[in-house]
């Protein structure tokens, strides 16, 4: 049985799949915040500490080990995971999210299993609360509308819609739906809060499912979704929007520039259907929010 | 005297039965640990045929069996897993694999082997009942005659 006198409350989720050797080394950070623990076939775990990166060169984890972590990660079943697994990750309970890298084995074209696994990449969400309460307050309470965030990987696009849905579901009398495909924007605790009186959730639902199911079932007035990464997802979107529903959603582009020029996202540009662009960036600890209208003007923020 | 003797050899055919009765169930737990295999058989080929629930969840289940189901609680918490005397080397062998079985890959791959299993759980099965029905009333009526021969010689 592993001991859990010594662990610390606030990454104690975390710690549920972790080896103890890695544990044990954690726990020394003090609860500081973690972002992310990369963890590589033999080689020193990195892990990410607020914002700032650190190498553990005393602990590397084998193959096995690796595989440990996964098993326990999907409390010793496979199974109850094996749609995310063939598409690359597991979401945990609690909203972390472990990217895995291996040899991916095929058959009839699809992906059946990952075998040999040789990286995990666990990002650890931090739910900042208050995060979106200026765009909300100054633009989006007034006007409502569908809303792109854009931003590069790690930087808090994910954070930004969790707490903007959170808000309109709190101040506002309109059914949010979530379409959750990786289990990370809804984390348990925002699940559970009574404030969420207005929040249906679909987890592991694919965007095209997701904005037809709830559209046909939910009467939603918003729909929250993740990261749109193909043209499909772009498509699917614009009906939703052009059907009446807003859509929140999110993008990787680093700029607002950046977005323009990529052509996946052609479909989004052409249809018009955000009403603001939200841009985050970081420098150094410090993240920027820039907002910017349906005609890429800049706002006053 | 006659009264103290009668009460006795009473409590002789008493005695003598609840011994009978203790032995002859040794042969029931035993058909109802097997009951027990295939009853979570059943459960987990269902489950992982529509809800693929974790397994902690799937064999959550009421079981016949007070030793299959603390067997359960072990493997769940990943500790050693204690099987009851009646089970033989060979079964303790294909147990351990049924389990090792369990949540350690895809659906289809658990399902198959599961079904496979399943067949020689059945076997064991009927061969307990076949014990049971066999040995439970002889037992029982032995321990009743033996109970009896106790009276008649106290008395």
């Amino acid at each position: 049985m592993r001991s859990n006198k010594r662990l610390s409350k606030i990454q104690y989720s975390v710690y549920e799949f972790l080896p103890e050797k890695l544990i044990k080394e954690l726990s020394a950070l003090k609860n500081k915040p973690l972002n992310e623990i990369r963890i590589r076939k033999d080689c020193p775990v990195k892990v990410v500490i607020n914002g700032e990166v650190k190498i553990l060169n005393k602990i590397s984890l084998s193959e096995a080990e690796i595989e440990r972590v996964i098993l326990r990660l999907c409390k010793n079943s496979i199974h109850a995971y094996e749609e995310q697994i063939k598409r690359g990750f597991i979401t945990s309970d609690n909203g972390e999210r472990v990217g895995i890298a291996g040899e991916f084995v095929k058959e009839n074209g699809s992906i059946l299993a990952i075998k040999n696994v040789t990286s995990l990449c666990v990002r650890i969400p931090n739910e900042v609360n208050g995060v979106s309460n200026k765009f909300y307050d100054k633009f989006y309470k007034n006007t409502g509308g569908s809303v792109l965030v854009l931003s590069k990987a790690g930087v808090g696009k994910t954070t930004f819609i969790r707490d903007l849905a959170l808000n309109i579901s709190k101040n506002e009398n309109k059914n949010v739906v979530v379409v959750d495909e990786r289990n990370e924007i809804a984390l348990k605790g925002v699940k559970n809060k009574k404030s969420n009186h207005c929040l249906d959730v679909l987890t592991y639902a694919d965007k095209h499912f997701g904005f037809t199911q709830a559209i046909r079932t939910l009467n939603p007035d918003v729909i929250v979704t993740d990261e749109l990464v193909c043209e499909e997802d772009a498509i699917s979107l614009v009906d939703t929007v052009y059907g009446g529903v807003d859509v929140i959603a999110t993008a990787h582009a680093k700029s607002i520039e950046g977005f323009y020029l990529r052509k996946r996202f052609s479909t989004l540009k052409n249809s018009k259907v955000f009403d603001y662009y939200v841009v985050i960036s970081k420098t150094g600890l410090e993240r920027n929010i820039e907002i910017f209208n349906s005609e890429f003007k800049k706002l006053c923020f | 005297m006659f009264l103290i003797k009668i009460a006795f050899g009473a409590l002789c055919v008493y005695t003598s039965i609840k011994i009978a009765k203790t032995k002859a169930m040794a042969f029931k737990e035993e058909y109802y640990f097997w009951e027990s295999v295939v009853l979570s058989c059943d459960v987990l080929i269902s489950d992982l045929s529509y809800k693929k629930s974790e397994v902690n969840a799937s064999l959550n289940v009421d079981y016949p069996s007070e030793s299959y189901a603390k067997i359960v609680a072990s493997f769940i918490k990943g500790e050693e897993m204690l099987f009851p005397k009646f089970i033989s080397q060979d079964d303790k062998i294909k147990l351990e694999n049924f389990f090792s079985t369990i949540g350690a890959s895809n659906s289809n791959t658990q399902k198959t082997a599961i079904i496979s299993q399943k067949t020689d759980f059945l076997k064991c099965r009927e061969i307990s009942k076949n014990k049971f029905d066999k040995n439970y009333s002889a037992i029982i009526k032995v321990g009743f005659a033996v109970g009896i021969m106790l009276l008649i010689l106290v008395i």
